[in-house]
Order: structure tokens, then C-alpha cells, then sequence
């Protein structure tokens, strides 16, 4: 009974399971064999270069897209045609690099409110609460009185706060941030940072963060994926990972990790020629 | 993984009846865009295999994805932002975008009044009404007989359904698909 019973918790606890999942973007693989598993209560750092398959497996997971062989199971389900979303509903999804491809005239409380059926645009009745609980999501990300604008003429950061808050609208129990640091000032960048913490912290939601700077690792990431050319390259402790000589030889370069309050600073050697880089 | 034929006229058929398309389409049939009360039809976005999420209400005009509010609130929100000089955002240059977001923002305050006064929803109008024609510039009268027809469901709603009603494989910005 009591295997049985530790078996269940086993399963619950699994938020995400993916297994040899490969994707292939015309002859290319843009993933290749990746397996991950993430805990309800974890929060996973997923670091990459440029094209190392951060978003496309973000995407897969949050269900915005298909890999092409393997599994991937969010809440114990694999995506459907009936259950897509339901699923989609229950991941928050911050992605400037997927929803600036969709998202051009749409209106910024549109896409807010979309966030609550899973879809792009507004599908159902939207209650009042609701709308009320947008308009403070974007007040709160300093957004008032821009329900209204036009997406794609607003700045960098306001389209990313736009794309933060129409991931928390619907209380998500996973968020999923990709990159959600680009374009944003400094003073933007840590209040974004400030309120990932808070809401892993308080609202016992699971992160999975996206990035390719250091300097964005924060002490709540405690685990970590790298990927490089579709490849899990590493996977573990975040502190086991990120050390000047992991990364020297993810980089092939003679990388400093200075780690302060948790917080991570990555440099070039003084000895490495710049040149070496192009 | 998840990879449905695109071109399965039975499955588009089927995805076609499911509540939520059922919706969409009768708001494409019934409303307009609250910002340039242009008609409302089905798109694919077409980003992933699975279809029927990907549906969505889209304006030509504005070449966006909008949900759409019913064309009486929407001349009643030109009348009311043109004829009153209603100005909610005194902080942008005057503009057609300023005008249309106003237009759009006090459709938002109509639809809210009138929604909490339980005489519209989503489903559209719940009551018989008759519109002042000086207001909107032409005949729009809502009657018994158009609200009981209206309660029914759309004329139409039992009409074939083709491909091209949900502007089948039409992409927007720079998707991909796959599958």
C-alpha cells in the first residue's frame, strides 16, 4: 500500500517528462535525444547559446509546437488534439522569440486575456474578475493605460511585460521564461528577476527559466539544462554546472565564473585574445 | 507526438462542431471589430499540427486577432467618441490609431454597462431593442423576430463547412508547418 501510495506522489510530482525527443526543422536536427524530467517545486535554469534548441524545446513543452520523435508528458499527459489546452492553460509561456512571429497589430489586453484559454486570441466570455485581474496584472508590470495599444508598436520591454503578464493571468503551476531578460534596461531587468523570484517563492509556482547570460542565474534556479547544437551538453546542480571550467570548455574559451550573494558574473580570461573569437 | 493530417476534411469538419470554434464562428456571423467595426472571420495561425487551437477570430482590416463586440455597441462607441469628442488617451498625438482605440475603449465601457445590466453576453443581446437611427447614421433595429432567430442559432450555422470559412493553411507573420 504504502509502495503503491509512493509511486502515486511519484507520478504527481513529475510536472514534465521528456524522453528521446528529437525535432527536425527540414534536414536539421534542433534537437537531438533530449531527456529531462522536472518536480513540481523545482525551478530549472535552461542555458544555450544561440541556437542551441532553448526555445524550440520550451515551445514543445508549453505545447505551441511538436517535436518530431519521442515523448514529452506536461501534468502526466502528452498533448493532444483534445487536451492541448487545457494543458496550455495550466504553463505560462513568456516567449518574445515565438509570440513576436503571431503577435503584430494585436491589442496589448487581447493578448493579456489570451493567456487565460491557452490560445492567441480571445476565445470565451471574459468575466469581469478577470478583466479586472489584467488590468492590474498591467498596471503592475507598468502598463497602465497601454491595454489598448498596438503590440507591435510598443517598446521591447513593454511587449515583454506585455507577454509576463498574459502568462500569469491564468495562474500557471509551470512558467516558462524564455529569455524574458532581452531588451530590458537594467532596473527593468532586475524587477523582472525580483518578481520570478517572488512568484517561485510565494506562489510555489515551477520555473523554467531561459537564457544566455550568467548574470541572470538566480540563486532559486538550483538546477540546470545547457544545451549545445541540440544536445543536452550538461545537467545537474546549477552550482556543479556553472564553474569556470565547465563553461571554458562548453565556450572553448577561457572562461571566469565569479559567483556574489548567489548571484553568477561570467568574463573572458585577461589572457584570451578577443580575435580568437571570430 | 501529436500529428493529425492537415488537409482531413472529416477532422476540420469534426474540430468545426467542437463548443469553442462553434463560438468563434457565431461571433464572425454576428460581430465586428471593436476598433474599426470591420468583419470578423475564422483564421488559422498556423504554428503547430493541431488545428482547432489555432483557430482564431481575425479582422482583415486591422490584420489582427480580435475578439470582435456586437456592431450596435460599436456605432454607439463611433457615435459617442466622434459626436462627444470622448478622448481616453490625452496623452497620444491625435491619430486614426488614437480614434480607433477610443472607439475600442468605450465599446468596453458600453459592453460592461450593458453586460452588467444583463441585457448582453457574449451571446449577444438578451433583450428586444430598437436603435436611435440619428445615432448611428442608418437602420440598424434589432426586433423580436431577429432576437428569436438570433436565440436559435445563426441561419447558417447548418451550412457546410469549407476549408476556406477557417482560411485553411493561412499563415500569419512567419509560422511554420510541420508535421
Amino acid at each position: 500500500m504504502d509502495k503503491e501510495w509512493s509511486k502515486q506522489t511519484e507520478i504527481d510530482d513529475t510536472l514534465v517528462k521528456v524522453e528521446n525527443l528529437f525535432c527536425v526543422h527540414g534536414n536539421r536536427y534542433t534537437l537531438t535525444n533530449i531527456n529531462w524530467e522536472v518536480k513540481r517545486g523545482e525551478n530549472w535554469l535552461v542555458f544555450g547559446l544561440n541556437g542551441s534548441g532553448k526555445t524550440t524545446l520550451l515551445s514543445i513543452i508549453a505545447g505551441f509546437t511538436e517535436g518530431s520523435k519521442g515523448t514529452v508528458k506536461v501534468f502526466g499527459q502528452e498533448y493532444d488534439k483534445d487536451n492541448t489546452l487545457e494543458l496550455r492553460k495550466r504553463i505560462g509561456w513568456v516567449s518574445s522569440s515565438f509570440f513576436d512571429k503571431y503577435y503584430h497589430n494585436e491589442i496589448a489586453l487581447n493578448i493579456v486575456l489570451s493567456g487565460l484559454f491557452g490560445t492567441l486570441g480571445v476565445s470565451e466570455a471574459v468575466c469581469d474578475t478577470d478583466m479586472r485581474k489584467a488590468l492590474n496584472l498591467m498596471e503592475e508590470l507598468h502598463l497602465k493605460k497601454k491595454e489598448n495599444r498596438v503590440f507591435s508598436t510598443m517598446s521591447k520591454g513593454e511587449r515583454q511585460n506585455v507577454m509576463i503578464a498574459r502568462a500569469l493571468i491564468s495562474n500557471p503551476e509551470i512558467l516558462v521564461l524564455d529569455e524574458p531578460g532581452n531588451g530590458l534596461d537594467v532596473l527593468a531587468r532586475e524587477y523582472m528577476l525580483e518578481t520570478v523570484t517572488r512568484l517561485a517563492k510565494e506562489r510555489n509556482i515551477t520555473v523554467l527559466y531561459v537564457t544566455h547570460y550568467v548574470e541572470e542565474i538566480l540563486p532559486i534556479f538550483e538546477n540546470a539544462i545547457m544545451l549545445k547544437e541540440g544536445k543536452i551538453d550538461a545537467i545537474g546542480k546549477t552550482k556543479d554546472i556553472f564553474t569556470t571550467e565547465s563553461l571554458s570548455e562548453y565556450f572553448s574559451h577561457d572562461i571566469q565564473i565569479l559567483e556574489q550573494e548567489g548571484r553568477y558574473v561570467a568574463q573572458l580570461k585577461a589572457e584570451t585574445k578577443i580575435t580568437e573569437l571570430f | 507526438m501529436a500529428n493529425e493530417k492537415i488537409d482531413n476534411d472529416a477532422y476540420i469538419k469534426n474540430l468545426m462542431q467542437t463548443p469553442r470554434v462553434q463560438g468563434l464562428r457565431k461571433r464572425t456571423k454576428r460581430c465586428k471589430c471593436k476598433y474599426c467595426g470591420g468583419k470578423l472571420r475564422l483564421k488559422q495561425i498556423v504554428y503547430n499540427t493541431t488545428i482547432e487551437p489555432r483557430i482564431e477570430i481575425f479582422c482583415e482590416e486591422c490584420q489582427r486577432i480580435e475578439y470582435g463586440v456586437e456592431p450596435e455597441i460599436y456605432f454607439l462607441a463611433k457615435y459617442y467618441v466622434d459626436a462627444y469628442g470622448c478622448d481616453y488617451y490625452p496623452e497620444l498625438d491625435a491619430s486614426a490609431v488614437k480614434d480607433r482605440m477610443n472607439v475600442g475603449k468605450v465599446c468596453e465601457i458600453i459592453f460592461w454597462a450593458l453586460n452588467g445590466l444583463q441585457l448582453v453576453n457574449m451571446e449577444g443581446f438578451q433583450v428586444p431593442y430598437e436603435m436611435d437611427k440619428r445615432m448611428v447614421g442608418e437602420s440598424i433595429i434589432y426586433n423580436l423576430d431577429a432576437l428569436e432567430k438570433d436565440a436559435d442559432g445563426n441561419e447558417n450555422d447548418d451550412d457546410e463547412i469549407s476549408l476556406e470559412e477557417v482560411g485553411a493553411l493561412t499563415s500569419i507573420g512567419a509560422g511554420e508547418l510541420r508535421g
